[in-house]
């Protein structure tokens, strides 16, 4: 059995500080290069953060669930980064990489020269380390990106003491709540935790955070899409000397992203819609997606370019064309017994999704009228 | 629709003024300043009140502000009271500088209905008819100016009826439209021809540059995985290498402990046998049986007289010589190998002197007895040294006997008989031999040397098997050394090309291109490239609707058009043209009597002003159709006529009166004279306007 060897855990048990799915390297394609680097930074600070909560709260131990970096899109730079960060936790850390962070001949985890207080997880099946007298992390790697079998199928703990298991894996039951594409690695069943013996697995895979009696996802520390909620971030785990568990969860993020819609159905003039975003702007601060949804006012100018306001210190925007359509008041207009009116019918008739049928009517009108600024996409 | 009352609160040179006007035909006669033009601006923008629109005022928006807003100050406003088709009446409110007070009150009710009039932020009456403020000036209200300008360029009877059927801000056509968007899409998209460098030919040569450069760092990606694949395996192949040669080595390790341990047993067992106590002693005895016999020879060379030798004596102690030296010898090689042994060294030492000792007294007898055997000696002191000479022989006989005996090897009576038998067996040449071949095996070093080797060997064979799997070091076979030395070159090989790998993976490694980056590089120039395809599909699909509408229309618009004109054109021209046709491409319009077609571009001014008069109210009847009657607003469209196209325009005019409301306004007393003799004409008559 390996042993960190210098884990100091008092009488009072282990305090452990679990973090998952940081997913360092992630390419954010939906904010473009610049923001891209600017979000990539972000998690980087909130990863610190989460060693920074380990020292603070006098952490015995911290734990990486999986999916720290991405393989295809890492760097020597991020390996460096990491073995900093990790060699200045002060306290034994424990790694059981992911599907996304497998384990493999050319991955940061064989490449880098770790700090001796890192401990990489490098079978398939989950080993032992005993992180203190009487408590030992299980943990496991996988060794490729996919087709990883489930850790818990054939493990049978014969330590004595408090197991814990370390490792990145889909529980059957919560796969429902992540989404349709989330794909179920190394799945298990929350019942095999406690059959095999642990008192507790520490997993991570799910980046929608889940405390359950028997396993903890801490989620993606840092945002990485829109839409994100559960109060994702570090989760501190107090092991007690009887095996009991005490969880408190810990925001790390250090930028946060917001969804917004402004329906714009009324807003009859430009201006009007730009000062209708910022009010909608106002206390928000991080990176903000802006989606214009409602009625399209004709003659109104929605280009998401010229409505996004620029960038401040704290504040980055992202407005987009969500579901628009056609005003009602156009019924009118495409009474009358002229071109306009006919192209409005034509418009109406035509087989066309309703947010293009929406942008088709808008640049006809504007032309119409004789605006020149017709790149209403 | 009827406009039955006109209020100003200030507008132009007008303050606070009603016109209360006819159902059918109301004319408004005044001379010159007299205000006409400016209530006949006043009743449009009552009905159709100013767009709240952002942006640019546009050029008829400018000059409407310039012409009408109020000359003395005072609150902008007008108001008309309205009564619709169904008898509902309403009254609409205009501020016309603030434009947000204006609203429309149902009179039957008190309730605001500006909802229902609601056009580009502005009640407009007009709507109720299927018209805009926009189109109102190219239909239903005829300006002076209008006349005018027909009358100055025909040609324009087109453009107005274009502009009218376009049905937009009063001022472009569709044409004008499509060449706006046609204009976007060269500006905004452009050709996708090679080499241009327009949008989207710049945003597909961007995405290809993106798309290589993520291939580039996705290959940079692979390359570096398949390298560090490779490294595994070259890492797996040395410590494989490795592992054979470490087996190799413990088993030779091993293989030679072994020897060493086998060649110390054999030293120590070869050292035993050369140092055999009764071999020694008897020799020992043997030699000072030897050296006895001499002395006693010696001894009784003075009174022994010595026969001549004998062939066969000589022979005889020739032999007896060479056996004993032999004897002798061997013994001091015996000796000497103690000696080298170490251990017996001491024993070896003596056994070693006393045989080299006793061969030497031995050639010296012989030596003696030759040169002495035909001497003869006796005296007295001779026969003491005699006697103690025979004495030591029968000690020494005795003591070999002895030693004889305690070999084993007596026969119980002459104990040199025993001896030359012992010999005979081999006793002294079996030490001798194992001395040699102690003295080859245990070398320079000794046999302590070979126990140290063989220490050391077993050390370095625990060191070897350390760590070693006991059931693989089992059949692991014994390599030579030179089989080891390849073994050896090998797994170095090996290591070093593992290790040149390494280098190269982390050289890879540190030069890795941020693939993320490429990613978001890629997916923003695809976002781009979609987003420019979109709007040339979106641009495209608005310019396709808008000519198919508006070559529809104008099909549609173009006969009806013709046979409205037609149906007064003979009237209005004294039956000089009695058909009138619109081509539904150009919207020019011609004529025809009985002649052939004339474009009415190319008629006099005369008939061109009664043909834009037929065809405004065309216009009005085909635009309006199945909507509220609105209203036709005239401005002195009799000017240019003499007095029988005159008397056939108000004809004209009273006959549209009688379906629809018809508000003249002339500066001819003729006219006014003319309607006070129709029986549904109202005449309000306006004074010149003072200090206007």
């Amino acid at each position: 059995m390996l042993s960190v060897g210098y884990a100091s855990v008092g009488s009072m048990g282990c305090r452990i500080v679990h973090v998952a799915d940081v997913h360092l390297d992630a390419a954010f394609t939906w904010a473009g290069p610049e923001l891209g680097r600017a979000r990539r930074r972000a998690i980087r600070d909130a990863l610190t953060a989460a060693v920074a909560l380990a020292t603070r709260e006098r952490a015995d131990l911290i734990t990486l669930g999986g999916d720290i970096y991405e393989h295809e899109r890492s760097t020597s730079d991020t390996g460096q980064f990491l073995a900093d960060l990790l060699a200045g936790a002060g306290v034994p850390v424990l790694i059981a990489p992911g599907n996304h962070d497998w384990l493999g001949p050319a991955s940061l985890y064989a490449r880098q020269a770790w700090p001796g207080n890192v401990h990489i997880f490098t079978t398939a099946s989950l080993t032992p380390v005993e992180v203190a007298a009487g408590l030992n992390v299980w943990g496991a790697a996988h060794l490729s990106p996919a087709n990883t079998r489930p850790f818990l199928d054939s493990v049978v703990v014969d330590r004595p003491g408090i197991n814990l298991a370390l490792f990145h894996g889909a529980e059957r039951a919560s796969l429902a709540g992540q989404g349709a594409d989330k794909v179920p690695h190394a799945p298990f069943e929350a019942r095999q935790i406690r059959a095999a013996g642990f008192v507790h697995a520490l997993v991570g895979h799910y980046h929608r955070p889940v405390d359950a009696d028997s396993y903890t996802y801490p989620g993606n520390p840092e945002p990485l899409t829109f839409g994100e909620t559960g109060e994702r971030g570090a989760v501190i785990v107090d092991v007690a000397d009887d095996g009991q568990i005490a969880r408190s969860r810990h925001h790390v993020s250090v930028g946060q992203l917001t969804d917004l819609t402004l329906d714009v159905t009324g807003l009859d003039y430009t201006h009007v819609v730009r000062a209708a975003i910022d009010q909608a702007l106002r206390g928000h601060s991080g990176l903000v997606r802006l989606t214009l949804t409602g009625e399209i006012p004709p003659g109104v100018d929605l280009n998401p370019v010229s409505l996004t306001p620029p960038p401040t210190g704290d504040l980055a925007v992202l407005v987009r064309r969500g579901r628009l359509r056609t005003p009602q008041m156009l019924d009118d207009l495409a009474a009358e017994h002229t071109v306009r009116g006919e192209f409005l019918r034509r418009a109406q008739l035509a087989d066309l999704d309703a947010d293009v049928r929406a942008q088709v009517i808008a640049t006809g009108l504007r032309a119409l009228a004789g605006e020149r600024d017709l790149e209403v996409d | 629709m009827r406009i039955e009352r006109v209020e100003v609160t200030a507008f132009g040179p007008l303050t606070s003024q009603t016109l209360e006007l006819g159902q059918a035909l109301t004319v408004i006669a005044g001379p010159n300043e007299s205000a006409k033009s400016t209530w006949h601006a006043a009743i449009v923008a009552a009905l159709g009140g100013r767009r709240r629109g952002q942006g640019k005022p546009s050029k008829a928006e400018r000059r409407f502000v310039e012409l009408h807003a109020p000359w003395d100050g005072g609150p902008w406003r007008v108001g008309a009271s309205v009564r619709f088709d169904d008898g509902r009446l309403v009254h609409v409110e205009h501020d016309l500088a603030g434009k947000v007070a204006c609203r429309v009150i149902d009179l039957t009710d008190g309730r605001d209905v500006s909802a229902e009039f609601t056009n580009d932020g502005a009640v407009d009456l007009m709507t109720a008819c299927g018209l805009t403020r926009t189109l109102l000036p190219l239909t239903a209200s005829i300006a002076q100016n209008d006349v005018l300008a027909v009358a100055a360029d025909p040609a324009q009877l087109a453009d107005v009826l274009s502009r009218a059927a376009t049905g937009s801000n009063g001022e472009d056509t569709a044409a004008d439209a499509i060449g706006l968007i046609d204009a976007a899409l060269s500006r905004a998209v452009g050709s996708e021809r090679a080499g241009s460098t327009k949008p989207l030919a710049r945003a597909r040569a961007d995405l290809d540059a993106a798309r290589s450069q993520l291939a580039s760092a996705r290959s940079a990606r692979r390359q570096c995985d398949d390298a560090a694949e490779q490294l595994g395996g070259l890492l797996r192949q040395a410590r494989d290498t490795d592992d054979e040669l470490r087996y190799a080595q413990a088993r030779a390790g091993v293989e030679r402990s072994r020897r060493c341990a086998a060649d110390l047993r054999q030293a120590q067992s070869l050292a035993e046998l050369a140092a055999d106590a009764h071999a020694g002693a008897i020799e020992r005895a043997a030699a000072e049986l030897a050296a006895a016999d001499a002395d006693l020879a010696h001894a009784a060379m003075p009174v022994t007289a010595t026969a001549p030798a004998t062939g066969g004596r000589r022979h005889t102690r020739a032999s007896g010589w060479w056996a004993g030296g032999a004897a002798l010898f061997a013994a001091a090689a015996v000796g000497l190998g103690l000696y080298a042994g170490g251990v017996w060294r001491a024993v070896g030492v003596a056994a070693a002197l006393a045989a080299l000792a006793g061969a030497g007294a031995l050639a010296r007898r012989q030596r003696t007895r030759a040169a002495v055997t035909t001497e003869v000696v006796d005296s007295a002191p001779w026969a003491s040294a005699l006697s103690l000479a025979r004495g030591r022989v029968v000690a020494a006989e005795q003591a070999l006997a002895a030693s004889l005996t305690a070999a084993g090897s007596s026969d119980g009576d002459d104990p040199r008989r025993s001896l030359a038998r012992w010999r005979a067996a081999g006793g002294a040449q079996e030490a001798a031999a194992a001395a040699a071949q102690l003295a080859q095996l245990v070398g320079p070093g000794g046999l302590p040397g070979l126990e140290s080797e063989a220490a050391r060997a077993a050390e370095e064979a625990r060191a070897a098997i350390a760590g070693c799997d006991p059931a693989r070091l089992a059949v692991t076979l014994a390599v030579s050394e030179r089989e080891l030395q390849v073994l050896a070159a090998a797994a170095r090989s090996s290591s070093e090309q593992a290790q040149r790998a390494a280098g190269a993976v982390d050289q890879l490694l540190a030069s890795l291109p941020d693939v993320a980056a490429a990613e978001e590089e890629l997916a923003s120039a695809e976002a781009n490239v979609a987003r420019l395809e979109g709007l040339s599909q979106l641009l495209s699909t608005a310019r396709q609707l808008l000519v198919d509408a508006q070559q529809a229309v104008h099909r549609d618009l173009a006969p009806q058009l013709g046979a409205a004109i037609s149906r007064h054109l003979a009237t209005v021209t004294a039956g000089r043209y009695t058909q009138a046709l619109v081509d539904p491409a150009t919207l020019d319009v011609s004529v025809r009597g009985d002649g052939p077609w004339r474009r009415a571009a190319l008629l006099s001014v005369g008939t061109a002003e009664q043909i834009h008069l037929l065809l405004r109210i065309a216009l009005v009847d085909v635009l309006t159709v199945g909507r509220e009657r609105c209203p036709l607003i005239v401005d002195d469209v009799t000017v240019h006529a003499d007095a029988d196209r005159t008397h056939a325009l108000l004809e004209l005019l009273a006959s549209v009166a009688e379906h629809r409301q018809v508000v003249l306004f002339s500066q001819e007393q003729a006219v006014a004279a003319w309607a006070r003799t129709q029986k549904y004409a109202t005449v309000i008559a306006l004074d010149p306007l003072i200090g206007a």
